[in-house]
Parts: C-alpha cells; structure tokens; sequence
C-alpha cells in the first residue's frame, strides 16, 4: 500500500465517521418519534426504531394544528421569498448599474445598517406592530422582510460580474425602459443568482424563530417552529409525541432542500469565495 | 412609457399593502368568547361540557400552556389578540399595578360568591385598593409523594400514617432520607435544593415583603428555609435534576419518576397529573401523607376578564359557573387541581380512592393540608425575588458554589430587581 | 434617459432630454431602490431610536411610561449579570469557532480529495444548516440529557462516569457549542472546499518541484491561499456568534441555567423585554449589546485589515 493510498483510505474513513456523527442526531430523532416514552426513559436507551409511529403522528395532529401551522409558514416564506427577490434584485441592479445623485451614500446606509442588530429594534417594532394592528398577523412576519440589505448586497457584487454593460446599452438603444431593462434584460441573467438567494431566503424565513415568537401571539395562529415549541411546552410529558412533531416540522425543508441541494451548495461556496 | 406605470403600479400596489392593514382584532375571536389555559390547570371535561353549556354565548377555551403569561403580556401591550378570560398563575399580585386592564368582578356580582372560598385564596386575588382581579381556581397545599414500593423494598415505613410520623419535620425526613438512600444506592430522596427551599417557604406566614413593601427576604423564615435547602444539599439527598423551567425542561426527572430514581417529593397537589402523565407505569406504586414541617400552600391559579372583553356578564357566568364548588371537586378528579373551595373538599367526586395512590383518598391528605394554611401577603415582586433566591440555591448544588457567596449573590440580585422596579 | 455605467458618452443622452423630464430622470432609479429604505425606516431606523427614548423610562408596554433618564444604563453597566452573558457569549463563540474550523478544514481537505460518494458527502454535512434550529434543540436536549441522554449512556458504556451536561456551567458552553458547531460545519466546509478548488494547480506543482512535501505544502501555500476564505468564515461566524439565542433558550431554559452559563446577550435581552416586560431595560440591554458589537466589528476589521496592508507593501 502506498502512502498516498493509505492517506487516502484514511481521509475516507474519517470523512465517513465525521457524516454518520453528523447524521446521527436525525436517525435519534427518527427513533424516538417511532417509539412511547417509556421506550425513550429506559437505560440504556433504546436504539432501534420503534412501531408507534402512526399512533404518535396522531396524537401530533390531534393535538395542534400541524396544517394550519404548516400553511403559514409555507405562505411566510413563499411571500417573503418573492418580494426579497424582487426588491433585492431591482434595487441591486439599480445600485451596479446606474449612476445617480447619492448612489454612494444611499449604499453606504446600506451598509451600516448591517450592524444594527435586530434586537435593537424588536421591542419597538412591537409596538408599531401594534398600531399597525398587525400583532399576531402573518404580515408582521412578512412585510419587515421583504428587503434586506445581505441581499442587495450580495446581488449587487453578483450583476456588476455577470450583467456586462454592452448588454444594456443594446437594451437601451432598442428602446427599453429602465424597468423594461431590468425584466427583460437583467433578470433572465441574474437567474442563478436568484435561486440561490430564493432557497436561502425561504429557508431562513421557514426557519425564523425569535421575532415568529414574539409577534405570534394567537396561539391558534401560529407559524410551525412557534408550534413547535408550543407542543413542546404544552405536551411535555408525552415525549415521543414532541419527538413526533419535531420529525414532521423537519421534513417538507429537508424535501426542499434535498431537491434544490446540488445548486445551492454550489451557490454558497460560490459567493462567500468571490464576495 | 409602459415600463414606467407597470412599475409605478407595482410599487404602488406594494406600498398600499405595506401600509393598509386593517387592524387586527382586539380579542383572539371576535363574536366568541375566549379562555386562555394551560394544560392541566381545568379538566378537559368540564371545558368540554361548558363549550356545549355556553355555545350560546360563544364560549371558547384554547390552551396556550407556559407561554401564557409572556403572550398575555403582548396582547396587553399590542391591545389585540387579547383573550376574554384568562388563567394568571400565582403570579397575580404582578399583575396588579395594570388592573384597569381587567374587569372588577365585584363589579359583576362575585361578592355573593364570596362565602363559598377560602378566606386567604379570595384575599389573594383582591388588589390593595380592593379590586376583585381573579376569580379563584386552584390552591396548592403541599403534601409528600412517596415511592411506596421501594420504601418498603428498603425495609422502611412505607405505610402512609407510619411514614408521616417518621417523616414529621425536616430534619426528621433528612435523617429518613439518608438511611434510605444507604439502602437504595443511586436514587434520591427528593428532586433538588429547589424543592426544599419552596416548600419551606410555602408553610411560612411571612415571605418576603410585608405590606408596606418593605424587603424581609434577610429575616428568618428565608434563612431558614435557604439552610435546611443547603443541609439537604450537604447531605446528598437532592438529584439536582436539571430543569429549565418549562415542562420538557423536566424531562430529566419525568425519567426519574419513571425508573425510580427519585423516591419522594414535596409538592403541591397539582403535580398529580404531571407525574400521572409522564410516568404511567408506575401506577400504584405512589402514596401521599402529610409533608414534613406541616401544611403548606404553593401555586395555585385564577381566572380573570379582561377588559376588552365585549360580554363581561356572560363571561363572569362561565367563570363562576366552571369555578363552582362542584365543578372544582371534578377539576381535581380529573387533572389534580386542589379546590378553593371547601365544600369541594368533601365533595364525593373529589374523594374518590385514586389507584395511581394504591386506592388512598388522596383529597384528604390534600384537603387537610389546605386547612392548615395560614394567610399571608404576596408582593407582586414574590415570584421573582423567590427564583433570586432559588438559581443561587442550583448554583451551590450543580456547581459547588459557595453559599455564603451565593447567599450574597442572590441578595444583589434581589437589590437590583427592585431598583429597577422602583422600589428601592 | 437613464446612464449606464461606465459612461460612454456623458452628454449625448442628456442633449437629447427636454428639460422638464430631466428632474425626474433618476425617478425610476429611486423607486426602485426605495423599498428597501422605507421598509428599513419604518421596521429598523424608527425603532432604533425610539429604543432609545425607551431606554430613557420605566416601561411595562402596558401602563404609563416613567421618565428615569440614564438610570437604566447606570444600571446596565454594573449589571453583572450583563457581563455574565457578554463573557458567555465569546467564550461559547470561541468554544464554537475554533473547532468548527479545524473540523471544517479537514471535511474540505477530504472532499477535495479524489475519494467516492463525494456529493452525498456534501449534503449530508450541509444538512444540519438547513434544519430548524428549534426542532434540533429540543433533540440535542435529549442527547445531553443526565438521566436518559444517549451521550451519557455512551459514556456509560465505554467506562465513564456520566456528565450533567446540562447541569455543570462548563457542560452548558459545551452542548451549545456542540450544537452551534454541528450546524456550521457542513455550511464552512463547502466555503473552504471552494476555496481550495480555486487554488490554481500549476502552484501545487511549483511547491512539488521546490522539493516541499505535503505538509510542507499545506502550510505554506494552501493555507495562506485559503486567508481569505477563512477570513470570511470567521466573520460570519462572528456575526452569529453574537447572536446566539435558540440553541441555549431552548437547551437550558429562559434563566440560562446552572450559574447564568447559558445566559448569551440576545437571551438576557429577551428574558428582560419579553418575559419580565421591562420594555425600557430591555431597550438599554439592546443598546448595550450594539455597542459591544460594534466594538467587536472595529476589533475584527482591524485584524483583518493589518495583515493584508503588510502583504501589499511586500
């Protein structure tokens, strides 16, 4: 056996120790969500799965209201991933292609407020929530999120590589209008781009905890890992029935995600190397 | 420009959606009547049977468990959302300085109901310039829960009556613990520090301000009840079992009462369904008897109206109709909520033989609890001075930390808290 | 109408214009990055300094506000409990980084090499940083539990004593860290594996002629080559680190568990504005952790900026 060959048996091994300690935790989760409770208390735990299952998710769907839930978190992050890519994109294509009075101060701004952390804002934000009459609203969850200064950011780096000038100026000399340019022109363009940004919009926004918790005060209103909390809080004593839940509230993203994975992954080295 | 007004349009079609919410909802279900709980603090069945009793008026509980309180608090500050009735734990005397966010119900007629609570329960619930803020649901008089089986696997009194003589006084329990433990090596006598020092607490007259909103947290009662909490810590009688607070923060010990680690715990009645739940195989093995150091109250909940509740009247009909003396004996048949009121005690509903308890008539030992109870003042800073004072007492179990230092640490805490309160 | 960048010819569009239009010309231009300022406005400027005022008051949200002046900052800054969850904050932020990117380091060295099922590695790492952070709190809870936690019964089972992972104030830093870095890993892996793919071969080669061997190699070119990308990795890694919140709220509770260990600064923040409703302490508490934070930032450009002004001078 050569060195290199031994090194590389090696690396193999480690890399495939290092992908079954990281997958462990969801196999866990897939044993206690199939097994009682009292499967779960005894020593040493049990490691196999179980045949409960059914009668856990049962109990998961008659105790809250896992659709309602599901469904707005599907209409959060769908509405909130549409609006980001169209004002993140609009307004990134703007800022690399255009030249206008306060361009670089308007970005500047841009830029600070990446340093405003989020908590700074919450509890007022709560009170405009409130005079807004949007408390335990969905749009509480949505509108704050339309736009945000990552995405412009990063979108902006991405046009001023990928949209060359000579293309506008053809635009522009065909008779297009600004918004024109930006539909017909810019956006086929910025394609990849926008999918990326999309899935990580959608999952950010699936996932979104602390401010869904603040905001969501209905408790039959609730967006899913608020639920999910909620079903951890109020049913407690049941454990294979939260384990249950969680396993549901996991699922449909890891569907998505093992769907669009290939692109994304893709995506993400890309933009933390060139930005 | 066709660009030009598309986008005119779409951003003015944004615009219009950013800013033309129509106000949401000042209570949770216009046209209904709304009851905020938690679980376990009403029966399932009697809601059940009130939802049909009041359909007419719309009634309509929801169970929003340990959030309640931080969701009750931004409805408050939000004014929408907010339920018509709703549960406050023993924590009311907090909400006390926001009472015009309540309905009086003197105002709605509770002082004819007056005669049938206890005393101390109904006080509790009254503000100082005599508001009547919360209808009375539950108490929580203090007994021992005891592992039956592995008492008597220990060749210890297990026997209710012979156990609540052993175990008359702390002291006496500690030194019954230690003997216990010698002989089921790995199990615990009781949960943590925690316990000792609440229930201490919970059988003195005075805790920790008096009504001139003075702090007597230095006084005797506290020390003493910090250092018996400190003795049992000394004495590795306490698991120390890690707990965060919220019910899955207990999972830790839901597995204890389940494989029998943890032999006995000091606890108000309404743990009954939480142990009930959580560890159903082991039913039967379980007896209660007197606590030692005597009866004691801790917890217990109320209901109150808010004001922005559109039928107060008929809404005070269901409260009173589901707080009635009879329905509280079901209410503690069901869930193992301790009545408020009296007659419940002895009500035959109430005192029916309970198997998870080896078939004891566990309302007894509850209710004889209950009676002992003295009255006393609950600042509405209480509950926090109280886990000032108890986060310290985890610190010295888990972390080995110095109690003289712990002790000084929890009096700054305490210092600090009232200072921003404004009360110092 | 509207210039395109570069220039090309400055004047000639703007000849071309009546002068009546040429007020509104870069109109469509501020509509379109408007958006973003009036969202960022009305739901993060405004509040920003009406946290500001609050700080300046008494405030439950419900009753009427108390004007105390800076009494709440004189309070916050001998707030040991404030220290307390800054202190946390960096040490669970260094017990998570440093780690995470060595791990990381490593996953990419092996997924740049030529070994199999290389993609069905790169889900499976970057899995974790897609899944719900709650969802795997309340699983990692079950993990480092005393009683019945699979770790413990691991331990258990190759003859050690078992830990209070959730009761020592050093095994509360540990479990969240843990967590943090299981679902970093994956997700700075990716970064760096893209970064040594983008080290052009023919360097490789140069250090193989100059007689340099592996590990020669890796430190003296892969890693100066990866800075960069690791620079990137630490900042983002930063930017997180401060805001650490659902791992430890939903492992060891509101309270922050044995000795505040888990109390993180976002944490304390809540407790004080959300559960205890001091709106006005809250906001201070707010203030008190943007300052921490810029001046964190100030520190974390500085350090990036040294080094590279010495490489440019070389």
């Amino acid at each position: 056996m050569t060195p290199s060959l031994r090194v590389k048996l090696l690396g193999g091994g480690l890399l495939a120790v290092g992908a079954v300690i990281t997958l462990f935790p969801y196999y866990w989760l897939a044993v206690m969500a199939t097994n009682t409770t009292s499967d779960i208390f005894t020593t040493p735990p049990k490691l196999t799965f179980g045949s409960h299952l059914f009668d856990n998710l049962a109990e998961v769907f008659a105790s809250i209201d896992f659709f309602g839930s599901l469904l707005n978190t599907v209409i959060v992050a769908v509405a909130t991933t549409v609006l980001v890519l169209f004002f993140d994109s609009l307004a990134a294509f703007t800022f690399a292609k255009y030249r206008f009075p306060g361009r670089n101060v308007l970005f500047g701004i841009l830029l600070a407020t990446f340093v405003v952390p989020t908590q700074l804002a919450a509890i007022p934000q709560f009170s405009i929530m409130a005079t807004l009459g949007w408390v335990g609203d969905l749009k509480a969850l949505i509108i704050p999120a339309a736009a945000n200064a990552f995405g412009i950011f990063w979108m902006r780096q991405y046009c001023a590589s990928a949209l060359p000038d000579e293309l506008l100026e053809a635009a522009r000399m065909d008779g297009c209008g600004f918004f024109r340019t930006y539909w017909n022109v810019a956006l086929p363009v910025l394609r990849p781009a926008l999918a990326f940004l999309g899935i990580f919009t959608f999952i950010s926004a699936w996932n979104d905890y602390l401010w869904p918790l603040i905001i969501m005060v209905d408790s039959r209103n609730l967006t899913l890992q608020v639920a999910l909390s909620q079903l951890n809080g109020v049913y407690g004593t049941d454990y294979s029935l939260v384990m249950a839940g969680t396993l549901l509230a996991i699922l449909p993203l890891l569907v998505v995600f093992l769907i669009g994975s290939r692109h994304f992954i893709k995506n993400i080295a890309a933009g933390a190397v060139k930005g | 420009m066709t660009a030009l007004t598309r986008r005119r349009f779409l951003a003015a079609g944004a615009l219009a959606f950013a800013l033309a919410g129509c106000a949401s909802p000042r209570t949770a279900s216009p046209g209904k009547l709304t009851l905020w709980y938690w679980t376990r603090g009403l029966s399932p069945a009697v809601l059940d049977e009130a939802a049909v009793r009041f359909a007419g008026a719309g009634f309509d509980p929801a169970n929003v468990s340990h959030d309640l309180r931080h969701k009750l608090l931004a409805t408050m500050s939000g004014g929408a959302y907010l339920p018509d009735m709703t549960m406050l734990n023993d924590d009311i005397a907090g909400y006390f300085g926001d009472a015009d966010q309540f309905v009086d119900l003197n105002t709605m007629g509770a002082q004819r109901l007056r005669g049938d609570y206890l005393p101390w329960k109904w006080e509790a619930g009254t503000t100082p310039d005599g508001r009547l803020l919360g209808f009375p649901v539950d108490t929580g008089p203090a007994a021992l829960f005891y592992r039956h089986d592995l008492f008597a696997q220990a060749g210890m009194p297990s026997e209710p009556d012979d156990v609540a003589r052993a175990v008359a006084t702390w002291e006496d329990y500690f030194a019954f613990g230690e003997e216990l433990q010698r002989a089921l090596p790995g199990r615990y006598l009781i949960t943590d520090a925690k316990t000792v020092f609440t229930y201490s607490m919970a059988q003195e007259p005075r805790k920790y301000m008096d009504r001139q909103g003075r702090f007597i947290g230095d006084e005797e009662p506290v020390r003493r009840a910090w250092e018996r909490a400190l003795s049992a810590v000394r004495k590795g009688l306490t698991a120390g079992y890690f707990d965060n607070g919220s019910t899955t923060g207990s999972v830790d010990r839901h597995a204890a009462w389940t494989n029998g680690t943890e032999l006995s715990l000091v606890n108000a009645s309404w743990i009954t369904g939480e142990i009930k739940e959580s560890a159903p195989t082991t039913a039967g093995a379980w007896r209660l008897c007197r606590s030692p150091g005597g009866p004691g109250n801790q917890g217990g909940s109320f209901i109150a109206i808010t004001r922005y509740c559109p039928q107060p009247q008929a809404a005070f009909e269901i409260v009173s109709w589901l707080l009635s003396p009879t329905n509280q004996a079901r209410h503690y048949a069901d869930v193992g909520i301790f009545p408020s009121a009296p007659a419940a005690f002895t009500d035959v509903t109430a005192r029916q033989p309970d198997p998870f308890f080896g078939g004891q008539i566990t309302a007894d030992v509850f209710g004889e609890s209950a009676k002992g109870v003295q009255p006393a003042y609950f600042s509405p800073w209480d509950i926090d001075i109280s886990n000032c004072f108890t986060d310290e007492l985890v610190n010295v179990e888990s972390a080995g930390k110095d109690p003289q230092q712990a002790w000084r640490d929890a009096r700054s805490a305490i210092d600090r808290l009232l200072q921003r309160s404004g009360v110092l | 109408m509207t210039d395109l960048l570069p220039r090309k010819a400055p004047s000639a569009p703007a000849v071309a214009q009546v002068p009546q239009r040429r007020r509104f010309r870069h109109l469509p231009q501020y509509l379109a990055i408007s958006p973003f300022y009036i969202l960022f406005l009305v739901f993060g400027a405004y509040p920003v300094f009406y946290s500001l005022y609050l700080a300046l008051h008494r405030w439950d949200g419900i009753g009427p506000m108390q004007w105390i002046g800076l009494d709440n900052f004189a309070l916050l800054v001998t707030d040991a409990e404030f220290w307390n969850a800054i202190g946390n904050t960096f040490i669970i932020w260094v017990m998570s980084t440093v780690p995470m990117t060595v791990l990381a380091l490593l996953i990419a060295l092996g997924l740049n090499s030529s070994i199999r099922f290389k993609g069905l590695y790169r889900i499976a790492y970057f899995m974790p940083n897609v899944t719900s952070v709650v969802a795997m709190a309340i699983v990692f809870s079950s993990v480092f539990s005393t009683e019945f936690g699979i770790l413990n019964s691991f331990l258990s089972a190759i003859g050690l004593d078992p830990v209070g992972w959730l009761t020592d104030p050093w095994g509360i830093k540990v479990a969240i860290s843990v967590m943090i870095i299981w679902r970093w890993v994956g997700y700075n892996a990716i970064i760096f594996l893209a970064g040594l793919q983008a080290i052009p071969a023919d360097i490789y080669e140069a250090a193989r002629i100059d007689g340099a061997g592996p590990v020669q190699t890796f430190f003296r070119v892969t890693l100066p080559l990866l800075r960069p990308v690791m620079l990137f990795s630490v900042v983002m890694s930063a930017i997180n680190g401060m805001q650490v919140f659902t791992e430890a709220q939903v492992l060891v509770g509101d309270r922050g568990g044995v000795q505040d260990a888990g109390t993180t600064m976002v944490l304390y923040f809540y407790n004080m504005a959300f559960l205890e409703n001091d709106f006005g302490y809250g906001a201070a508490i707010a203030w008190g952790i943007f300052v921490v934070v810029v001046i964190f930032a100030i520190i974390n450009w500085r350090l990036i900026q040294r080094p590279e002004r010495a490489e440019v001078s070389r």
